[in-house]
């Protein structure tokens, strides 16, 4: 940098205090405080920013200072306890017990202990009178006095005569020591021409205010050092994990889907039956689904159960054979933790029957009867939809998904496996290729069984599909341990960045 | 999904051609059997549900010779009668009625044989028995006994059980043996028992067999027999192992004296179905002809023939996953490869929509955002314990809990975010959170799922005011009208809590939280904390 681009760049405390060392070798940086009446850390920062400039050099001394306690400026102000003792006894034999009534009785303690130490009273028969050198004292200061005197402000320990210094030690705890760096400043010779070519203050502007916004001609905007770091600032942020999904819902509804809800506790009505997963399947016991305490039982729709019943029975007009048992109601009316939101589906279906097409999606949570480790969750969040039209096939499920992967996961390329659900047939696995792990599963489809959409009202074709975001998220969030998708770490929550990338 | 594994070479041999690990990852697929890993000997698997008949090498053997061409239609069982006779006794009816027996004779018993009878025993016990109260195997050799065998139930008997050395009373067994602990509940008033001419005792049914029938590595002939509850899982079990075992050596029926009737066991069942060819070409987008259909049937091990529009598919024996026509149609999408499917995005034009709840949450989050909160995501489980720390009760407990952490569904979400609060203690103040999730209240016998949105912040000096402000602030932006009334609540303090009504209706809290539990959960400083049920908001609109 030039002249003139350095000249241009400083702030005016720069320019204070180049101009307070001009002419002078070097000068501490409280001198120049005093001297310009900047604040000392205004002094300081300046300097090192004059000092990355090139125009002066900075020495650094660790400098020991002594300093008054509150102990020791109260004897500064009131006088040490020896000396009030001394100046109420006087040149008389008074009662010692009117002594401490004199000073009171804290002071008196103290008091007392020095005089006697250093042989300035003498105690007899109740009475106390003040020795020789107690009176001598009575005129005139004492060591300790004097000593104690000299520390009026905070002083460097080179400015305290010796013998002095040992007073004041052995007096015990009436001090601070603390220790200080000085930085002496010294101009260099660059900083010297800056001062030859002359500095102006008070031209340059720092702090915007209206004033100058008024008469910006009259002035010059000092030029920040816009590469200095500033400090940190909280901010209102979302959950991660919960604005992905979001995200998602927002995907959803612009592919013209509706979003619908549906209760977390639900019947094994809704949950299997609707569903047409038989009432012995292994899923429906208690190592595989949370049952509730209290209430136990919730309620079966009416109508809608019959069907439900003589489909699992013996297939009613579907087509199908059922399942060949005698379906329970009361095992149906059990209330458990949903496991999946497919009952959400089966439910939107019974409500909308009428309603074709239709594309309806919900994100919401199931629960896992399993132990909970670095892969498991005891709920995770499922996107569940189904679509609802005249002649769609399994080659329209399978557009689907692939849609879906294309969009969620931004995947180029995906693979479809056969798969198994009670109550989708076919039934399908998809999968997308991620470019640096590979194939990951993104979720199960299929075409809703006739056995579950009959009973309904739903007599054309429907597909079901349920995408999990667990694996997708926790690629996007750079995270290996799964738990981490609902930490409560304010200090994570706030570090985390909000943008992703895929790969 | 029931997990298996299986002997990489064992598995060759029963397909009888050479395949690499690498074609078998590829393959199985579309076979039903999800890939779990392989060390070059053993394979990991996982197959569905619906699919007993994969549970073994030999089932998955016959699946891979049909879908690679090398036996491909519906495989014939021949079983020779054997001659030999087994009285099902009335004495066992009201105990365990159901019963089918067979024999294998000429087995090569090698340690993969061994293990895979193990596996299929147990995941077929497991999985489809109901816990063995509907149907239970027991598998023995068959050089060791003498026939006609008799199942009957007597009030006690005596014989060695398997794995121990000393004679015991069926009682006995009950009581000292571990399998006997484990299924005693299944025994009535008497003891089911297979006794042989003789009256040597080859099973306990469904507890134990005997010391003396077991299988050993000379073993040359099988003799399997089931019993139970239900005669559909029995006759089910029984097809299972019978075609299992064909595969290893020769099975033979047996003559099934019956009280009432006689049966030649195993029965093996074809049943037969008439699809549409319309239907499946509607269903999978496809216009496969009739032939390509019947050709893709028979990869799967199905039967099928054209005839005319239709196709005449006879289901396998061991497959009882087909009850409609759709499960035909999968069949065939599988054995014709779902990636050779053209994927066809559907044309339906509909106007999506987000629900008003969802919707109502998300501009709630952006307000609490805007000011300055830290959205936090928490479990909807919760332990009774955290709720109760908190002074919250009335909320759902759940009977079989995994884990003490997680025994309860929360209906307030503020004990959770004390507690993230206490997680966070070392973290420099202030704190503000919020969270708008789900929490399920009880209302008399009935469960209700309700959104909620709970705000909370710790501070120096922080007080009810400031969350007034951020209460005034939100409701302004949301545009709905509000009132405060003073209330009572155990985890707040007094005179500085809240109801708030919307249109009359209670909806929510707001208040500072009681010092009794800011100690519970060593807080230090002051917390304000509202809670609004935004469900009950909607409503009003």
């Amino acid at each position: 940098m030039g002249i003139d681009d350095i000249k241009q760049s400083l702030h005016d405390d720069e320019k204070k205090v180049l101009l307070a060392l001009k002419g002078k070798k070097k000068m501490s940086e409280s001198e120049i405080a005093r001297l310009t009446g900047m604040p000392l850390a205004s002094v300081s920062h300046a300097s090192l920013w004059l000092y990355s400039k090139g125009l002066v050099n900075i020495n650094e001394k660790r400098l020991k200072y002594i300093e008054l306690n509150d102990e020791g400026k109260q004897y500064l102000k009131k006088g040490l306890p020896e000396r009030r003792a001394i100046n109420a006894i006087g040149k008389k034999e008074i009662l010692v017990k009117d002594v401490e009534d004199a000073i009171g009785k804290n002071v008196f303690k103290i008091a007392i202990a020095w005089l006697m130490r250093n042989g300035l009273a003498t105690i007899s028969n109740g009475k106390i009178k003040l020795t020789d050198a107690g009176l001598k004292a009575l005129k005139s200061k004492m060591d300790t006095e004097k000593a104690i005197g000299l520390l009026k402000t905070r002083k460097s320990i080179d400015e305290i005569p010796e013998n002095a210094l040992k007073i004041i030690e052995k007096r015990g705890k009436v001090i601070n020591k603390t220790e200080e760096t000085l930085r002496t400043i010294e101009l260099t010779d660059k900083g010297k021409d800056i001062i030859k070519s002359g500095i102006e203050i008070g031209k340059d502007i720092n702090v915007l205010t209206t004033k100058h916004i008024e008469n910006w001609k009259k002035y010059t905007f000092r030029p920040y050092n816009i590469k200095a770091e500033a400090p940190p600032l909280k901010i209102g942020k979302g959950q991660p994990y919960k604005a992905m999904l979001d995200e998602a819902r927002d995907h959803l509804t612009s592919m013209g889907f509706v979003e619908v809800r549906g209760p977390i506790i639900e019947t094994e009505f809704w949950n299997f039956d609707a569903l047409f997963q038989p009432q012995f399947h292994p899923a429906r016991s208690m190592s595989d689904t949370y049952y509730i305490k209290k209430p136990k039982k919730g309620e079966l729709p009416k109508g809608y159960s019959d069907l439900v019943r003589k489909t699992h029975e013996n297939g009613w007009k579907t087509g199908s054979t059922g399942w060949r048992y005698t379906w329970d109601p009361e095992k149906a009316k059990r209330l458990i933790l949903r496991t999946h939101t497919t009952a959400v589906s089966v439910r939107t279906m019974v409500k909308n029957n009428g309603i074709i097409p239709g594309k309806y999606f919900t994100i919401a949570r199931n629960f896992r009867h399993d132990v909970i480790d670095a892969t498991h969750l005891p709920e995770f969040y499922q996107c569940e939809g189904i679509v609802v039209e005249e002649n769609m096939t399994f080659k329209n499920l399978l557009g689907m998904l692939k849609e879906f992967a294309m969009e969620f996961a931004h995947a180029k390329k995906v693979r479809f496996q056969p798969s198994y659900f009670p109550y989708t047939e076919p039934s399908v696995e998809l999968f997308a290729k991620h470019p640096k792990i590979g194939w990951i599963e993104l979720g199960g489809a299929g075409m809703f069984r006739p056995e579950v959409r009959l009973p309904t009202g739903i007599d054309c074709e429907v597909m079901a599909w349920g995408l999990g975001f667990d694996r997708l998220s926790m690629l996007k969030l750079g995270i290996n341990d799964i738990r981490q998708l609902f930490s409560t770490d304010l200090k994570w929550l706030e570090d985390t960045k909000i943008r992703y990338e895929w790969v | 999904m029931p997990k298996i594994s299986i002997n990489y070479w064992d598995l060759v041999h029963l397909v009888g051609r050479e395949l690499s690990i690498k074609e078998l990852e590829d393959i199985f697929p579309n076979i039903k059997c999800e890939w779990v890993s392989s060390d070059g000997e053993t394979i990991e698997l996982e197959t569905t549900h619906e699919r007993p008949d994969l549970i073994s090498t030999e089932g998955i053997a016959r699946a891979l010779r049909a879908y690679l061409g090398i036996e491909s239609g519906l495989k014939q069982f021949k079983f020779k009668r054997s001659g030999l006779k087994a009285i099902v006794d009335k004495s066992v009816i009201p105990e365990r009625p159901h019963s089918r027996m067979f024999i294998v004779k000429d087995v090569s018993m090698t340690s993969a044989l061994i293990e895979q009878l193990m596996q299929m025993q147990e995941k077929l016990h497991l999985i489809y028995t109901n816990n063995r109260r509907d149907a239970s195997i027991g598998v023995y050799d068959l050089d060791t006994f003498k026939w006609p065998i008799t199942y009957c139930a007597k009030d006690d008997y005596r014989f060695v059980p398997l794995g121990e050395t000393e004679e015991m009373s069926c009682k006995e067994v009950l009581e000292k043996t571990e399998k006997g602990r484990e299924y005693a509940h299944l025994i009535g008033k008497k003891y089911p028992l297979i006794i042989d001419a003789e009256g040597k005792v080859l099973s306990m049914p469904p507890i134990l067999n005997s010391e003396d029938t077991k299988l050993t590595a000379e073993t040359k002939n099988l003799f399997v027999d089931v019993s139970g509850m239900d005669e559909k899982t029995v006759e089910k079990i029984a097809t299972l192992m019978a075609v299992a075992l064909a595969e290893r050596g020769n099975v033979e029926t047996v003559t099934m004296e019956y009280p009432k009737r006689k049966i030649e066991s195993p029965e093996l069942k074809t049943e037969v179905r008439k699809v549409s060819h319309q239907y499946i070409n509607k269903l999978l987008g496809t216009s496969f002809d009739t032939g390509e259909m019947v050709r893709l049937l028979e990869k799967m091990g199905f039967g099928a023939k054209a005839e005319g529009n239709n196709i005449n598919v006879r289901i396998p024996c061991y497959r009882f996953d087909v009850l409609h026509d759709c499960d035909i149609a999968e069949e065939i999408a599988i054995a014709y490869g779902y990636n050779r499917l053209e994927p066809i995005l559907p044309k339906v034009s509909t106007i999506g929509r987000r629900h008003p709840v969802e919707r109502l949450s998300e501009q709630i989050r952006e307000i609490m955002i805007g000011a300055g909160f830290q959205e936090v995501l928490t479990y909807i489980l919760c332990s009774k314990e955290l709720m109760e720390k908190a002074n919250f009760s009335g909320f759902v407990e759940i009977i079989n809990p995994v884990s003490e952490e997680y025994n309860c569904v929360r209906n307030s979400l503020i004990p959770r975010h004390l507690d993230v609060l206490h997680n966070n203690k070392h973290h420099p103040l202030p704190h503000k959170i919020f969270e708008v999730e789900d929490c399920v209240e009880v209302h008399g016998n009935k469960t209700e799922t309700v959104r909620k949105l709970c705000v909370m912040m710790i501070d120096h000096g922080i007080t009810f005011t400031n969350m007034k402000s951020l209460l005034q602030v939100l409701m302004k932006n949301l545009g709905y009208e509000y009132s405060i009334s003073e209330i009572k609540h155990p985890a707040f303090l007094e005179g500085r809590t809240g109801k708030i009504k919307i249109s009359g209706k209670d909806v929510g809290i707001i208040g500072e939280v009681h010092p009794e539990v800011l100690n519970r959960f060593e807080l230090k400083h002051p917390v304000v904390a509202m809670e609004i049920n935004i469900e009950k908001i909607i409503e009003r609109g």
